[in-house]
């Protein structure tokens, strides 16, 4: 890793932790974010995974869909490929119609 | 004095750096993890927050998780451990000043004398306490107490540890008492079969004499070029990983992955190695084959396949599955394709390094190691007598000759043996012992010779 993209990854987990203490965000939101970070920064895997978050953060509008949404991914063991694919499907279900 | 009290310890008693240098190496590198792991311990840290970061992270190495800023955060919070944005950007401070140095070692022994002084510390505390309490004390008394300690403080490894006559006396008759009880239920319970004391070996003979390789163990095995090393450790790969399903792991210097693999084919199924390495089989051997590589998926065995393996590299991959899978067993095939650390040192000064490192590295896991050696066409090994030294167990595997099969009544007994299993030293027990075994080359499997009785 980069020094930049070190600073970053360590400024960014430093930060989902903060505001976890701070009861900004909750416990399982800090987990999945955390684990995000590291397919994002670490393993630079899940493409598909990161591609359905960006494409969902354009059209956030925290509806009811949305917080579906949120959940589905919150309660995804996302160690488990198998379950993130079959979940993905789902998601862009709901995405496409929100 | 108090001021000075505090100077001293400052400068003298802890070195707070030192530790950030290790936990944020562990972070970062698996080598730093697995060199912390084994050395230090929560204690030697004289932060209690840089203790705990010690404490998470080996508890998540152990769980094969590489320990991360983002792992050791979850984790902390997930225990409860991280309350605190203060205690957040203390773990962040250690994260940050990461310098890939390749000098862990170092941090880490800065860090463990210390502790080694804290404890000296507070050795002279006690002592100068209890001079100012109890002023009229035998002399030599309280002297030899503080000199016990001292000695305590001055081994290098805290279980270290000194034997007292009492002591000596309790362990000896607690293990006569347990061998008595022992030799008594195989006597009323198992019909004459004897428990062993360590992983079985395979054959049934061999384990009557050594009662299996002990933790602590290290077994050299000696056999020329194409007589079956490969075969035995594989054989008492199966053995332990496949049949008692105890996890051990599989040091190779020779063969790849995929050899490795079809081997096992050919021992789990009884089917021709040449015939599997050919794909020269039917349909229901095919199933028979899969149902064989069933059993080694449920099985113990870890495979380690390392054309340059080195003595160094063989104490950080055995650190790591010992912490991580808890291996009551390593085997080396073989040492002699290891690399040369020091191109100046003869082969036989080479094998005798290799062989000691093996010896601490048994003693110090409390495993067994198995080493695989070639010896020489006229059958002597290189460096024998020191090696012989050092092991515990040296075996060697070697055809029956045509005269000892015409002429030797005793093996005529065995008429399916065509291998000696020979026993040059063993520790605990008879040597000079020659076992007859059956080694069938082409099925790659190896078992105890049938004695028939003449009429």
């Amino acid at each position: 890793m980069q020094r930049e993209e070190k600073q970053l990854y360590d400024e960014t987990a430093s930060q989902i932790a903060d505001l976890t203490l701070r009861e900004v965000i909750s416990p399982e939101e800090m987990h999945f974010l955390l684990t995000i970070l590291d397919l994002v920064m670490i393993h630079r895997d899940e493409p598909e995974l990161l591609a359905f978050l960006k494409q969902w953060m354009q059209v956030y509008k925290a509806s009811e869909t949305d917080d579906i949404i949120k959940a589905t991914l919150l309660a995804t063991d996302l160690k488990d490929k198998e379950i993130i694919g079959t979940n993905l499907n789902i998601l862009r279900g709901l995405l496409e119609d929100k | 004095m108090n001021q000075f009290s505090e100077q001293i310890a400052e400068e003298y008693l802890y070195d707070l750096e030192s530790e950030r240098r290790v936990l944020s190496s562990m972070l970062h590198n698996e080598d730093a993890c697995i060199e912390a792991h084994d050395a230090l311990a929560s204690t030697d840290f004289y932060s209690p927050r840089n203790a705990t970061i010690f404490a998470l992270a080996c508890s998540l190495y152990e769980r094969e998780i590489h320990p991360t800023y983002v792992e050791i955060i979850k984790e902390g919070h997930g225990l409860g451990l991280l309350t605190h944005p203060r205690e957040v950007e203390e773990l962040k401070y250690i994260a940050e000043h990461y310098i890939d140095d390749e000098n862990i070692k170092y941090w880490i022994k800065k860090v463990k004398d210390k502790a080694r002084l804290r404890k000296f510390e507070v050795f002279l505390k006690e002592n100068y306490q209890r001079l100012a309490e109890m002023p009229d004390q035998d002399v030599e008394q309280m002297l030899m107490a503080a000199e016990e300690q001292l000695t305590n403080l001055t081994a290098l490894e805290i279980d270290d540890h000194v034997d007292s006559p009492a002591e000596m006396a309790a362990l000896g008759y607690d293990e006569v008492e347990r061998r008595f009880l022992r030799f008594k239920e195989i006597r009323e319970l198992h019909k004459g079969v004897i428990p062993l004391d360590g992983l079985s070996t395979g054959f049934e003979n061999l384990n009557h004499i050594t009662l299996g390789y002990k933790p602590g163990d290290l077994i050299i095995l000696g056999a020329q070029t194409g007589h079956g090393k490969t075969a035995f450790a594989l054989h008492t790969a199966r053995t332990v990983a496949v049949e008692h399903g105890k996890n051990m792991l599989y040091l190779n210097t020779e063969m790849s992955r995929q050899q490795i693999a079809l081997r096992w084919g050919s021992i789990l199924s009884g089917i021709e190695h040449d015939r599997i390495r050919t794909g020269e089989i039917n349909e229901s051997e095919l199933s028979v084959i899969l149902n064989g590589y069933s059993s080694l998926r449920e099985s113990g065995f870890y495979s380690y396949p390392c054309p340059n393996l080195t003595p160094e590299k063989t104490i950080s991959i055995a650190r790591k599955f010992k912490a991580q899978k808890n291996i009551e067993l390593m085997v080396v095939d073989y040492v002699g394709r290891m690399e040369k650390v020091d191109p100046r040192l003869s082969e036989w000064q080479i094998l005798e390094q290799i062989v000691k490192t093996q010896k601490m590295l048994a003693q110090n896991l409390k495993i067994a190691v198995m080493c695989l050696v070639q010896l020489n066409p006229d059958g002597t090994l290189q460096g024998a007598k020191r090696m012989k030294n050092e092991c515990d167990l040296m075996l060697k595997l070697a055809p029956i000759p045509r005269e000892d099969r015409e002429e030797n009544e005793e093996i005529a007994r065995y008429p399916d043996a065509n291998y000696y299993l020979i026993i040059e030293k063993n520790r605990d027990g008879r040597s000079g012992v020659s076992i007859p075994i059956v080694f069938d080359m082409q099925k790659q499997s190896m078992r105890d010779a049938q004695r028939i009785d003449q009429r």
